[in-house]
C-alpha cells in the first residue's frame, strides 16, 4: 500500500468535492438546523457540574447549565446569568443583578435562590467537591431587599479575582439537584437528550433559552480518544469537529477543502521546574544557565509546530495581564555558559529531568536533553506515569521536571498557587521571594484592572528572573472542523462555546 | 553437536523455520553490529525532522525529533532483544521453579502453587503489566520485570505436566537410587529433558514479549527516551502516520518481522523435537 | 458428573480469592493518590486531600481495606467509582455488552479462519499451501495490535471508505432481534459494518494460535490407528479429514478457549482505544492510570471470573466428550 498513491486519491477526490461545492455555488447565510457531532478525546466522568474537572466534562456541562458570568473570546468577562454587577470600594461586597427571563429545562424560572443553594451545595462537605475550597472565600451571600440588587455576596477578604471562580459555578436549583446523576438538566442552550457511556452524548438545542435558541438542532459529543482516529473520523464525515489537532498534520489538514482549522493561544504555560531544595538548583547562576541554555523557539517548531507559541514568562497572551513589551531569557549559548563557569558547578553536573508520559513530553524531553548537554548538564530523561508523576511532584520529589498550568486567564489563578510561599502544596520549585509574596498578595485585594495588571507583571519579571521555572511555552487550542460547519472557534480556556451569547453562534449546512 | 547437526537437517526440509532462522540472523547482526552498522549515533540531533527515506545522509530519514532513522533501527534491535530475552529468560526461570517444584512434590505444594498459577493466568496480563510498570515507574528494567511477571505461567504449566511425566520414568527411580537429592535430580536429570520443549516456549514467549512492548509503549509505559525501542518508536509515530507514514512502517515492519522470526523459529523447533506436541 | 462439577466450581474459589488479593496489593502500591488525581493540580489543596482521603478510607491499615473489601464483594458489592462516581457494577454493565460482542466476533472469525488454515497446513504438510497458510495465520500473530488497528482504518475507512473508522453501531443482538420484530435489516448491518475493522484486528493474532492448535492437532489425529483403518476401508479422504479427523483434533482448540478469552483481553484494552469501542478494556487502563480502585478490582474480577467460568464449561464439556477423564 502506497501511501503517495493514497493521497493522490484524496487529492483527486478534494477536487472533485471542491468541484462540487463551486457548481452548487451561492454563499448561504446562518439557518437552524443540523447535527453537529464532536468528537472528544475522552468521555465526560459524571454529569455533576460541581464535580467536574476534566475540560471535556466541562465542555458539556458548559452546554447543559449555565454560570452567572462567562468568558468571551477575548477572555472579557460577560454576563450570563448575571446581567450586571458592581463591586465594593474595598473590594468585598459584590452585587449581582440577575436575568429574569431565564427558564430551566423542566420550565421552572430561575431566581437569586438558586445560585445561593448552588453555593450550599459546593460548600456542602459531604459533597467533596474539587470547587469547595475556590469557595471557601465567600463569607455570605443572600437575596437582595426590594431596591438592592438581586444577590449580595460578601467575602472574607477583598479579592480582585472573584469573578474568575463563578466560571465553573454551575447553577443548579433545588428542585433539579435530585435528577443529576439520572437526567441532568440546567439552563443552559441545549437540553441533554441521551448519554450512552463512551460512546456518545446527544444534547438537543433549549428553544427557551434566554438567548437566541442556538442554530444547531443537534449536538452530539462522541469520545474518540486515539487522535489518528479522530482525523480521520473528521476526514470520512463521522464527525464535524474536533481539537487538540496534531500540529504535523495541521498543513495537510489546511490545505483541504472540506476541512477548516481554527484556533486560540490558551490560557496555560508550560514549565520546566527546577527543585530548589536540591543542589546545585539552589543556585541562581545554574538556573540562569538553564533558562538561556533552552531554544523555546525550536522546541515550538519541532514538537508543537502550529500548536504553542514560545513563552517568554508565565502570562500568556490571551491573559488581559500579558505584556507585549516583555521578553524573556532568550536562546543564549555564551550567556548560559557565562552562568554556568560563574556557578557552585562550572564542570557541570549531572540531573534527572522528570516528564509524566505522552509522545510530546518525550519528544521535549530528549530535545532539552540535548540542549542542556551543550552547558555540560547530563540530564536523564526519567518517565513517570500521570498518577506517580503528581506524587513526586507534590513531594518535590525531582531534581528538574516538566508540567503545564492550565487556568482561566485570570492571572491569581495562572500564578499565586505556584509562586506564593504560603502556597505549600504546588509551590513545588520551592520559590521563596518575598517581593513576590506582597505583588501577589497585593494584586489578588485589588480590583481596579489596571492596577493588577501592572502588579501582576511585577511578579512575572521576579519570577523569570529568579529561573525557579523555566517559562517553556503557551499551548494553542486548534480546532478542526468540517466546512459545512460555520461560525466556530475554540475558546481559550479550551471549552467549546455554539450559542450566540458570547459571539456568532455556530451553525452548519443541511441539505 | 550430533543433535545440532541433524537440526540443519531438518532446517532444509522446513522452509519456515529456515525463513525465521534468517530473519533472526539480520536481528541479531543489526543488534550487535549497531555501533559499526550505523551511520551516526542514535541521540545525534539533525536540523531536519521527518525526513523522508532516500534523505542524504539518513538512508531511511530522521525520526520526530532529528535522529537519524537508521541509526535507531539498529539500536532499538538491541533494546528490543534485550527486552524480549530479559523478559522469557525470567519468565522461564521463575516458570521452571515454580512448575519443577509442583510438578515434582505434588500434594499439597502442587495444588496451592497451581491456585498461584491460576490467579496469575486468570488474572488481566496487560492490567498486571500496566500495574507493574505504573509501580515501578516507566524504563527497561521495569518493562523486563512486567513482561517476565504475566509470562512465567505458561512456563510453569508446561514444566509442571513435562515433570509429572517424567518423574515416574525409570531414570529417575535410578538417580535416586543412586543417591541423587532432589534438587541436583531436578536440575541434572529432570531438566535436560525439558529443555527442549522450553526452548520452544522460549521462542514464542519472545515474540510475544516484543509484541508486548509495543503494546506498553502505545499505552506510554515503554522505555525511557531516549532509549531507542521499536515499540516506543512506533508508538511515536502513529500520530504521524499521515504525514509521515515512514516512521511508523519502519519500527512496524521491524517489529512484524522480528516476531515473525521468533514465531517461525518456534513452530520449526517444535516439528523437529515432536511433531505432536502442542502449545 | 454433578458431584465433578460442583467440585470444579470450588477448585475456583481460592482462584477468585487469590485474584481480588492481588487486585487489592497491586492497586495500593501503585503510587499516586487517587484524590489528587481526580482533584487535578490546579485545583488541589492538602487539607481536602487528606480529609477525602479519611474519607475514603484510605488511611486505614491495609489489612483492615482487604477484609472490608472482601465482605462488600461477598455481598456482590464492587464499590463505587471515584472518578465516575457510580457503583462500580454499574459501570462494568454498561460495557461488557460491548466488549463480549467484540471478543465474541472475533472468537468466531479466529475460528473460522484458524481452523481451516490449520487443516490446509496439516493437510499438504511441507508444500506450498502450508507454508502459504502458517506465513498468513503467523503474520497475522507478529504484527502489533495498534498498528495493525490503524492501518485498517487508514485501508478500509479513508481511503476505500468501507467501513466507519471507529464506534460501536448499536448492539449487535439488538439489531438481529430488530430483523424480526419489523426492524429491517438496516441496523444489523449498520452494527456489523462497525464490528468488522475492530474485530479483524482483535482476531488477527488469535488465528494463529488457532491455526497453529488445530495443525498439530490435526497431525496428532492423522496418525492415529482409527484413521489409518478409515483409510485402509476406502473411505474418500475428505470423509476421513472432516468427518474423523478434525472433530477429535478440536477437542484441545477448545481447551484453551480461556486462554483465548484472556489473550483477547488484552487485545481488546489496545483496540478499545485505537477503534474508540466503550468496552471493559479500556475502562480497566483508565481506572489504573486515575487510581480507581473500585474500577480495577471490579474489572479484573470481571475478566478472572470469565475466564474461570470459561475454562471450567470447557473441563466439563471436555469431561463430558471424552470417556477418557475420570469423574472421580
Amino acid at each position: 500500500m502506497s501511501f503517495r498513491k493514497c493521497s493522490a486519491l484524496i487529492l483527486v477526490a478534494v477536487m472533485i468535492i471542491a468541484l462540487v461545492a463551486v457548481g452548487c455555488g451561492g454563499e448561504a447565510g446562518p439557518s437552524e438546523g443540523g447535527r453537529l457531532v464532536v468528537g472528544n478525546n475522552s468521555d465526560v466522568a459524571s454529569l455533576d457540574p460541581h464535580m467536574a474537572t476534566d475540560l471535556y466534562t466541562i465542555r458539556v456541562c458548559d452546554q447543559i447549565f449555565d454560570t452567572l458570568v462567562r468568558l468571551d473570546f477575548d477572555g472579557n468577562y460577560v454576563g450570563s446569568l448575571a446581567e450586571s454587577w458592581s463591586v465594593s470600594g474595598d473590594g468585598t461586597v459584590w452585587e449581582f443583578d440577575l436575568r429574569d427571563d431565564v427558564v430551566y429545562h423542566d420550565g421552572e424560572s430561575f431566581d437569586a435562590s438558586d445560585v445561593i443553594f448552588t453555593f450550599e451545595r459546593i460548600l456542602d462537605p459531604e459533597l467533596e467537591s474539587p470547587r469547595r475550597n475556590e469557595l471557601g472565600l465567600v463569607e455570605d451571600m443572600r437575596v437582595g431587599d426590594d431596591g438592592e440588587a438581586d444577590l449580595i455576596i460578601t467575602l472574607r477578604e477583598p479579592n480582585g479575582a472573584f469573578l474568575s471562580t463563578l466560571l465553573t459555578v454551575y447553577v443548579v436549583p433545588e428542585h433539579l439537584v435530585g435528577d443529576l446523576g439520572d437526567k441532568p438538566r440546567g439552563s443552559g442552550p441545549f437540553v441533554l437528550e441521551e448519554w450512552v457511556p463512551e460512546e456518545r452524548i446527544v444534547l438537543s438545542a433549549f428553544d427557551d433559552y434566554w438567548g437566541d435558541r442556538p442554530l444547531l438542532d443537534e449536538l452530539v459529543f462522541r469520545p474518540i480518544p486515539e487522535v489518528s482516529t479522530r482525523v480521520v473520523e473528521l476526514e470520512t464525515g463521522g464527525i464535524h469537529l474536533m481539537d487538540e489537532v496534531p500540529g504535523e498534520d495541521l498543513e495537510r489538514l489546511e490545505a483541504l477543502d472540506e476541512i477548516r482549522v481554527t484556533s486560540a493561544v490558551g490560557s496555560n504555560y508550560s514549565v520546566m521546574g527546577l527543585n530548589t531544595a536540591r543542589e546545585p538548583f539552589d543556585d541562581p547562576n545554574v538556573r540562569k544557565a538553564i533558562a538561556y541554555a533552552i531554544d523555546r523557539e525550536r522546541l515550538v517548531e519541532v514538537v508543537y509546530p502550529g500548536t504553542a507559541v514560545a513563552a517568554d514568562g508565565p502570562l500568556p497572551p490571551s491573559s488581559w495581564a500579558y505584556d507585549e513589551d516583555f521578553s524573556g531569557p532568550g536562546y543564549d549559548l555564551e550567556r548560559a555558559l557565562g552562568f554556568m563557569e560563574n556557578s557552585s558547578v562550572p564542570d557541570g553536573f549531572s540531573a534527572e529531568l522528570l516528564i509524566s508520559e505522552g509522545e510530546r513530553m518525550e519528544r521535549g524531553a530528549v530535545l532539552i536533553q540535548s540542549m542542556l548537554e551543550e552547558i555540560g548538564i547530563e540530564v536523564e530523561v526519567v518517565t513517570q506515569e500521570w498518577g506517580t508523576f503528581l506524587q513526586s511532584l507534590i513531594a518535590r520529589d525531582y531534581d528538574m521536571l516538566r508540567v503545564a498550568w492550565t487556568t482561566d486567564p485570570e492571572p491569581d489563578a495562572l500564578m499565586y498557587s505556584l509562586m506564593h510561599s504560603s502556597s505549600e502544596a504546588l509551590n513545588f520549585t520551592g520559590l521563596s521571594s518575598p517581593d513576590v509574596d506582597s505583588l501577589l498578595d497585593r494584586a489578588r485585594a485589588e480590583s481596579d484592572v489596571e492596577e493588577r495588571a501592572a502588579l501582576y507583571r511585577e511578579v512575572q519579571s521576579i519570577a523569570v528572573e529568579e529561573a525557579t521555572m523555566i517559562y517553556l511555552l503557551h499551548e494553542n487550542h486548534v480546532a478542526a472542523s468540517a466546512d459545512s460547519v460555520h461560525d466556530f472557534r475554540p475558546h481559550l480556556t479550551g471549552a467549546f462555546y455554539f450559542q450566540n451569547t458570547l459571539g456568532a453562534g455556530t451553525w452548519m449546512e443541511v441539505d | 553437536m550430533d543433535r545440532i547437526k541433524t537440526w540443519v537437517g531438518h532446517l532444509r526440509n522446513d522452509r519456515r523455520a529456515a525463513l525465521g532462522l534468517i530473519l533472526l540472523i539480520a536481528l541479531l547482526v543489526g543488534a550487535v553490529g549497531a555501533p559499526i552498522l550505523s551511520p551516526h549515533s542514535p541521540n545525534d540531533f539533525f536540523d531536519g525532522v521527518r525526513e523522508t527515506p532516500g534523505t542524504e545522509g539518513h538512508p531511511l530519514g530522521t525520526d520526530s525529533v532529528g535522529r537519524d532513522l537508521v541509526t535507531r533501527l539498529l539500536y532499538g534491535a538491541r533494546v528490543s532483544l534485550l527486552v524480549g530475552l530479559g523478559a522469557t529468560i525470567l519468565a522461564a526461570f521463575v516458570g521452571f521453579a515454580v512448575g519443577a517444584i509442583a510438578g515434582y512434590w505434588g500434594g499439597w505444594v502442587d495444588r496451592g502453587l497451581m491456585v498461584v498459577v491460576e490467579v496469575f493466568l486468570s488474572f488481566p496480563a496487560i492490567l498486571l503489566a500496566v500495574a507493574l510498570v505504573a509501580f515501578m515507574g516507566p524504563g527497561l528494567s521495569s518493562v523486563v520485570l512486567a513482561l517476565g511477571a504475566v509470562g512465567w505461567t505458561d512456563f510453569a504449566r508446561l514444566v509442571r505436566g513435562e515433570v509429572l511425566a517424567l518423574k515416574e520414568r525409570e531414570f529417575v527411580a535410578a538417580a535416586r537410587a543412586a543417591g541423587a537429592g532432589d534438587l541436583r535430580l531436578i536440575v541434572r536429570h529432570l531438566l535436560p529433558h525439558l529443555a527442549g520443549p522450553m526452548v520452544v516456549m522460549g521462542s514464542f514467549a519472545l515474540a510475544s514479549a516484543v509484541l508486548s512492548e509495543a503494546a506498553l509503549s502505545f499505552l506510554g509505559l515503554g522505555v525511557s527516551p531516549p532509549t531507542p525501542s521499536w515499540g516506543s518508536m512506533l508508538a511515536d509515530g502513529r500520530g504521524l502516520m499521515r504525514v509521515s507514514p515512514h516512521l511508523t512502517w519502519i519500527p512496524g515492519l521491524a517489529i512484524t518481522l522480528a516476531v515473525l522470526g521468533f514465531n517461525l523459529l518456534g513452530d520449526g523447533l517444535r516439528d523437529f523435537l515432536d511433531p505432536r506436541t502442542r502449545y | 458428573m454433578t458431584s465433578f462439577a460442583l467440585r470444579r466450581g470450588l477448585m475456583a474459589l481460592p482462584v477468585l480469592i487469590g485474584v481480588s488479593l492481588l487486585v487489592f496489593v497491586m492497586a495500593r502500591v501503585i503510587p499516586g493518590d487517587p484524590v489528587l488525581i481526580a482533584t487535578g493540580l490546579e485545583r488541589a489543596h492538602p487539607e481536602e486531600l487528606a480529609r477525602a482521603a479519611q474519607r475514603l478510607g484510605l488511611d486505614r491499615p491495609l489489612p483492615v481495606q482487604y477484609a472490608d473489601y472482601l465482605g462488600r464483594l461477598v455481598r456482590g458489592d464492587l464499590g463505587v467509582s471515584l472518578r465516575h462516581q457510580r457503583p462500580v457494577v454499574d459501570l462494568i454493565l454498561d460495557r461488557l455488552p460491548a466488549t463480549l460482542e467484540l471478543a465474541g466476533v472475533a472468537f468466531v472469525l479466529s475460528l473460522g479462519l484458524g481452523v481451516p488454515l490449520g487443516v490446509i497446513s496439516a493437510v499438504r504438510r511441507g508444500g506450498p499451501y502450508d507454508y502459504l497458510a502458517v506465513l498468513v495465520s503467523v503474520g497475522g500473530m507478529s504484527v502489533p495490535a495498534f498498528w495493525l488497528g490503524l492501518l485498517l482504518i487508514l485501508i478500509f475507512s479513508l481511503n476505500l471508505g468501507w467501513f466507519p473508522a471507529s464506534a460501536r453501531g448499536g448492539p449487535l443482538a439488538e439489531a438481529a432481534w430488530a430483523i424480526f420484530s419489523g426492524g429491517g435489516i438496516r441496523p444489523l448491518l449498520r452494527s456489523l459494518s462497525h464490528l468488522v475493522l475492530p474485530s479483524i484486528a482483535l482476531a488477527a493474532p488469535a488465528v494463529g494460535l488457532i491455526a497453529r492448535m488445530t495443525r498439530s492437532g490435526m497431525l496428532d489425529v492423522l496418525g492415529e490407528d482409527y484413521i489409518l483403518g478409515a483409510r485402509s476401508r476406502g473411505l474418500p479422504e475428505r470423509s476421513v479429514i472432516y468427518r474423523h479427523a478434525l472433530k477429535n483434533a478440536l477437542i484441545p482448540v477448545v481447551t484453551v478457549s480461556g486462554l483465548f478469552l484472556g489473550r483477547l483481553f488484552g487485545g481488546a484494552v489496545i483496540l478499545e482505544t485505537v477503534f474508540a469501542w466503550p468496552g471493559i478494556g479500556r475502562l480497566a487502563v483508565l481506572a489504573v492510570g486515575r487510581r480507581d480502585y473500585a474500577v480495577i478490582g471490579g474489572a479484573a474480577l470481571m475478566v478472572a471470573f470469565g475466564f474461570v467460568l470459561v475454562n471450567a464449561a470447557v473441563d466439563l464439556m471436555y469431561a463430558a466428550l471424552d470417556p477418557r477423564i475420570r469423574y472421580g
